[in-house]
Parts: structure tokens; sequence; C-alpha cells
């Protein structure tokens, strides 16, 4: 029974946007649209705080239990609430630049978590340093070619890259050597990425889109299979 | 026994490098403070510490490069609460209340409309994930909402491919220019042809429903394919090296322009 | 190899310890803050043609119905490295050319807020003023169904701007009446928020282009979509921002940041190097062992 009702809601949840998509527009289908765009937007809305009662069920076991590392749980709680409370308080006081409530969140803000977010995306950059240095190794042909373009796409993409075959362009009204002058890096680097990665992107385009339709249609009739929809209910 | 010495020595050395950086930047940071709050007043003094602050932070997280410790760590945590306390609120002030609660309440002299407590009755069933038993209610709400990301998502992939400027539509490009009576093939046409070729041979290297070894055109494009994904991914890598490195590169600029001034 | 034996010289190229190859990197960027290094780039085609809409969209204004842009400031503070400068460039040209514009974003908070500090600095510079010569809708949660109404009807899903005005008072938004009012969005992200405008809103609103400004990772992916003009212009990474700022001829973020770039690029091409000459020769080595032995 709940089965049916789940499959029933589900081919529902679909059916009015498949109808609206390839009924002609006299059969008035998307009159409803902003409607119920509104309706759903504010069901999926009410989700909000899964979240946070999620975070606070581990952390709090954590604190309680005293295992390893579990001041850094007292640290994650005090800044969700501070940011949340500051937030609310803020939006709710209309507080206005200058005030000492947008002074604390400027500080919450601009100066914690804008810095700390940015600087541990920032990482990632000594680590293609290393993953470059240890891991990419022209073992086969098919990783000379990646290196090659890849050299050619990060010499096309740097001032100084660009300035090494710079001279070339010189020979852009030549009428014999014309065609020299299209093999500068940055000449280069632009027709790889148009032509050979772009029909290379498209084609996984196709393939990725044509997937996503068919996984579409699976999940709309309750096809699809796997640890989360053999669930038992 | 040597082993020992040695990680005691080196533990030593950290410290005494680290109670040194410290200071000489915690000594820094207050002169800054104390030269904006004279010359600018108190929120000058505020702007200069919350720079501070934030160049501690950034080092703190860069001292991860040398060793995993736990100031990382506390600061991972700190963002992740100050992350989902943002969002949280967010939600609620830009989502919720505008959409739901000021028409259930009647806000801002508008009519109270009951009718929004309904809402709540599909609302709720979010949360039964959190219960062993009842977690199938959820199940009802997460896959009306997959089923109505399934129907917009056929609206997608039909526009995406087949409208006016769709993928498909525009893969059908010229291979020879006509004009004034003559046909002539440029390089614009061995582009297009280059194109064509390309995206041909990776989709056969995608294509599944055939066997590549008995069929020999299929092995050649699909191999072929194959290295020119090889050239995607060489400029995919390309690119990335340059976006990794401007993350870094911000906060370089952060640290010497806005902390130090330089 | 015996304990007895030295280490070849091309197998330590292959172990240098991580964190010298950090140090390396630290100091390589540091040096242009102290020594400057030659950033002049070409402008690639993306860019040029991003660059020509909005002086075509100035143009336009002077003789016939205005036309607005809207920018999808979709990026994060993770990703403001990149798609802060590039939104900064494009904010310079339409103040300077009298676009007006609409800021607004549709997957995160943080976009708008971050935005409107940028339009703030620079309308300092060029003497304009909120809600005249541009609007911050803020941050709008919506779903597909409600982009859909969107793209049908603005103010269906907008009632108020990003400082709580509503927004049928700001005095700029009495132009808009709809989505056909703008020529161009452009998507500034640091992944795939250009899908909605490109799949969902251009094939309504034919006039409606679409630029991007997006983290050079995601760049090559974009590629199909400027092939087949549902894009017509893109900044790529913090290069795409340095040629945007050289068409501007003004020297920002983007272009400081290039002469860090070119050290950092020539590094790793060196790292790569390293890596692959202590591997090809520490393979001859073997190969020889084995013939040896053989």
């Amino acid at each position: 029974m709940r089965r049916y009702i789940i499959i029933w809601l589900t081919f529902i949840g679909g059916l009015y946007y498949f109808l609206e998509f390839v009924l002609p527009a006299e059969s008035r289908m998307s009159d409803a649209v902003t409607e119920i765009g509104k309706v759903t937007l504010v069901i999926g809305g009410c989700s909000f705080l899964l979240g946070v009662i999620n975070l606070m069920r581990m952390h709090t076991a954590r604190i309680a239990l005293k295992r390893p590392g579990w001041y850094n749980s007292v640290a994650l709680i005090v800044a969700l609430f501070a940011m949340l409370i500051v937030h609310l308080w803020k939006f709710y006081a209309n507080a206005q630049p200058g005030d000492a409530i947008d002074k604390v969140y400027d500080l919450l803000w601009n100066y914690l978590r804008v810095p700390i977010d940015s600087t541990i995306f920032s990482l990632l950059a000594f680590y293609i340093v290393s993953a470059a240095y240890r891991s990419f190794r022209i073992k086969s042909g098919e990783a000379a070619i990646m290196m090659l373009a890849a050299l050619i796409v990060m010499l096309g993409q740097i001032p100084l890259g660009q300035k090494i075959t710079l001279w070339l362009k010189s020979l852009e009204t030549d009428p014999q050597l014309w065609w020299v002058s299209r093999l500068r890096f940055d000449t280069v680097r632009e027709w790889l990425m148009a032509v050979w990665n772009g029909a290379a992107q498209r084609g996984i385009l196709f393939g990725a889109l044509i997937g996503s339709m068919a996984l579409s249609l699976r999940i709309w009739l309750s096809l699809e299979r796997g640890s989360f929809f053999d669930k038992r209910l | 026994m040597e082993t020992s010495e040695l990680l005691k020595r080196r533990a030593r050395i950290e410290l005494i490098v680290v109670l040194i950086l410290g200071t000489a930047i915690c000594v820094y940071i207050a002169a800054d403070c104390i030269r904006y709050g004279v010359k600018e007043g108190f929120d000058g003094f505020l702007n200069r510490l919350g720079v501070g602050i934030a160049a501690i932070c950034t080092l703190l997280i860069y001292s991860f490069l040398y060793r995993e410790n736990p100031f990382y760590r506390l600061l991972e945590h700190i963002l992740i609460g100050l992350s989902v306390g943002y969002s949280t609120g967010v939600v609620w002030t830009e989502l919720l209340k505008p959409n739901w609660f000021d028409k259930l309440v009647g806000a801002e002299g508008r009519i109270p409309n009951l009718l929004w407590l309904l809402v709540l009755v599909p609302g709720v069933l979010w949360y039964f994930q959190l219960s062993r038993k009842n977690v199938w209610l959820s199940r009802i709400l997460i896959m009306f909402f997959m089923g109505t990301g399934a129907g917009l998502g056929f609206r997608g992939v039909f526009q995406n491919l087949l409208a006016e400027r769709g993928q498909i539509t525009q893969s059908f490009k010229s291979i020879l220019t006509y004009s004034g009576g003559s046909v002539s093939f440029t390089w614009f046409n061995f582009d297009n042809l280059l194109f064509i070729v390309i995206m041909l041979c990776v989709l056969s290297y995608f294509f599944f429903s055939f066997r590549h070894e008995k069929n020999p055109v299929l092995r050649g494009s699909s191999r072929l394919g194959r290295y020119f994904l090889m050239i995607c991914f060489g400029t995919i890598f390309g690119t990335t090296v340059q976006g990794r490195m401007s993350l870094f590169i911000d906060r370089l600029t952060f640290l010497f322009h806005d902390w130090l001034g330089l | 190899m015996t304990e007895n034996e030295k280490v070849p010289w091309y197998e330590v190229l292959q172990r240098i310890d991580r964190r010298i190859i950090y140090l390396i990197v630290l100091a390589l960027c540091s040096v242009p803050f102290f020594i400057p290094i030659p950033v002049a780039m070409e402008v690639s085609p993306p860019v040029q043609s991003l660059f020509d809409k909005i002086e075509q969209i100035a143009e336009q204004n002077k003789s016939g119905k205005e036309q607005f842009v809207l920018l999808a400031m979709d990026w994060s503070p993770s990703v403001k490295a990149e798609n802060e400068p590039q939104t900064a460039a494009i904010i310079e040209h339409m103040f300077r050319k009298n676009v007006r514009f609409i800021i607004l974003s549709f997957y995160l908070p943080e976009g708008p807020r971050m935005t409107e500090t940028l339009a703030e600095e620079l309308a300092k510079k060029y003497d304009k003023r909120y809600g005249v010569d541009w609007v911050n809708i803020g941050y709008k949660q919506v779903d597909l169904p409600a982009y859909l109404s969107f793209i049908r009807d603005m103010y269906s899903i907008i009632e108020k701007d990003y400082r709580g005005t509503p927004i049928r008072d700001v005095p700029m938004m009495k132009k808009v009446g709809s989505l056909r009012d703008v020529s161009l969005v452009f998507e500034a992200t640091g992944s795939a928020g250009y899908g909605i405008w490109v799949i969902y809103a251009q094939p309504e609103i034919r006039t409606l282009e679409v630029g991007v400004g997006v983290t050079a990772i995601v760049g090559p992916s974009i590629r199909p979509f400027i092939d087949s003009r549902q894009i017509i212009g893109m900044l790529e990474g913090l290069s795409g921002a340095a040629q945007y700022e050289q068409l501007l001829k003004t020297r920002g973020n983007a272009t400081r940041g290039m002469g860090s770039q070119n050290l950092a690029h020539l590094w790793i091409i060196v790292t790569m190097a390293l890596g692959n000459i202590g591997y090809f020769l520490s393979k001859r080595r073997e190969r020889n062992r084995k013939k040896e032995v053989a």
C-alpha cells in the first residue's frame, strides 16, 4: 500500500510538468505554474531545519561522550547559533550599515566566513601542484597526448607563455607564411578549446543528457532500482 | 630512542617557531589596530582587528600544509557552523517568511490566509527522515520532488538538445561554402568537419549497444574517440591549474595587500 | 638497490618533499607583489564577444527602447578569487556605458551580497546611484517551477529588493516590465548555474542572450554552448577577467593576479618535467638491470 502511494505521487508530481511542456498553450496548463511553483517552493523550504537537527544530534553526542576533538563540536555549535541569531536579529531589527549588530554580522561574515572558506578552497592550489608532480607520468601514448594538450593550454593562457610566440603575429600579413602566425600558443590554445575540446565535450554532453533523460523516465515511472529505491517501506 | 629524541627536538623547534611567529603576528596586529584606531577612530580599529583575525585564520589554515594540526580542524568546524547557521537563517528570511509566514499571518496589511497552514502537512513529512520506524513518510515527499524534477527534466533535455540553438541542431555544420555559384572549402569548413568527426568519434566511444571488437568501423572510431577525449582532459587539466592557482593568489593578495599593506 | 648504494639523482627528482614544492609555489607567487612581471595578454574571442555585446546594448540604448542587463551572481566566497574580478570588470563596463543592471541569484545568497559591495565601491567612482542605475534583488530561493513562473512574469516571485524596498517602488524597476526588457544575462558562477538561463529562459525569450563568467575549471564544459550560440561570451577564470580589464584599459585585481599566474604555471610545468625525467630515467635503469640479470 505504502509503495503504491509513493509510486502514484511520484507519477503525479512529474505528470503536470510533462503535460505542461507537451500540450499546446491553448490547454491553459501553464496558468497554474506560478501558484504551483510557490507552493512546492514553500514545501521544499520546510526542510530547512533538517540539517541543523542532524548536526546537533551528531555533535552533542560527541560533546556528551567527550570523544576526541569534542571541543571542535562546541565551536561548531557556537558558530552555528551565533550566525543564525545575528542574521535573524539583523533582519528583524532592520539594521543599517554602522549599527552594532551590523558590525557583528560583518565580523562573522567578512572576517571569518569569507576568509576561512576561500582559504580552505585555496589549499587545492597546492594539491594540484603536488598531483602534477607526483602523478602526472607519461606512461602511454594517451598520457602523452593529454600532457601535450595541457602544456599548450597552460602556456597559451598566461602572458609569459603568449609572449614566447608573440613574434609570429608579425607574419599575419605575409602572403605565404600567414598560416605560421596561427601557430602562436594563444591561437592554438583557443583552437584546441573551441574545436577539439568543444566537440569532445559535446559528445560527452549528449551522452549525459540522454542518460539523464532515461534516468528521469525511470524515476518518474518508478522503474529505478538501487539501495534507496529498493529500501523496505 | 634516537627517533624519539629527534621527534622531541623537532617538536621543540616547531613550538619555538610557532611562538615567535605568533607573537610577531599578534604584536603587528595590535600595532596596526592602534594605528588605525588613532587615525580613523573606533571603526578603523574594528576594521583592522577584523582584518587581523582574517589573516590569522588564513595562516592557521595554511599551517595544514606543513602538518595536520588542531587549529585547522577547529577552523574547519567553525566554517561549517557559520555556513549552516547562515543558510538556515537565509531560508527563513528569504523563502519561508515572505512566501509563507507573512501570507499566513497577514503581515504588511495583507489578509491572513489560514489555508497556508495546510502546507505544513506535507512540509513536516521531511522530518520523518529522523525516525527509523516512519521514514517511509519522508520518502513520499522525496519521491514527489524527484517526480517533479523528472517531469521538468524532459523539458530541460529537449530544449537543450533540440531548440533553435540546441546542441543537436547546431551540430549540423556546413563543411562546404557556397558563394557566387562556386563551392569552396575554407578553414571554417575544415574546423566544422573536424568538429563533427571528433564529436562522432567521442560518441562512438560511449556507444555500448554493439560490441566494439566485432565492428572495425566502431573499433577505429572509438579508439580515435579515446585520443580526442585525452585532448579534452588535457585542456581541462590546463584550465584547472589556472583555476586552483587563482584561489591561492587571491589569498596572497589579501595577506600582502589588505593586511600588510604592501 | 642496497642500503649502501647512493640514491641516484633522478630517483631524488621523484621524491622531493611536498613541503619544499609548496614553499617554492609560495615564493614564486609572492614575487610579482614586489617585482612587476609583464601581464599584457591577447584577448580571446569569447571575451571580446561579451565585451562587444555590452557595447552593442549601450549603443542601442541611445537610440531605441532601453535594454537592461541581469547579473545572475551565483558565486560564493570559495570561488570569489575568479568570479569577483569578473563581476567587477563587467560592472565597471556597464557603469561607464550607462547600462543599467539588476543583480540577483537563484542559487547562493552570498553572491548578491558580495556583488552589492563591489557595485557600491564602483558606484562612487562613476557617480552612480542605487535604485536608479542598478537594483539588487538579492537571493530568491526558487525551484524549477518557481523559475518557470519567473520567466513568464518576473514580479510573480519578486516582491522586494535586497534592501527591503517594495520592488515596484524602485525607480529603475518602473522601466522593467518583464524579462523581455533584459537583453543580456551575465551569469557568474563557480559551477553550472548558467543551465537554467540557457535551457529554460532562452527558448522562451528569443532575444535574451546569455554570457557567463565561470571558474577556469568549468570553462572547457561551456565551449559546446558557445559553439551553439546558446552562450555568446565567456570570461574564463582570472585570465578572462584580466583580458576584460585590458579591454577596459584598467588595471584591477585580475591583471595583478596574472603576474603570479605566470610563475605558478611555469613552476608546475617544471615539476611535471622533473617528475617525468626522473620516471623515465628510473625506468631505463630498471630495464638495463633486468637485461644484466638476464
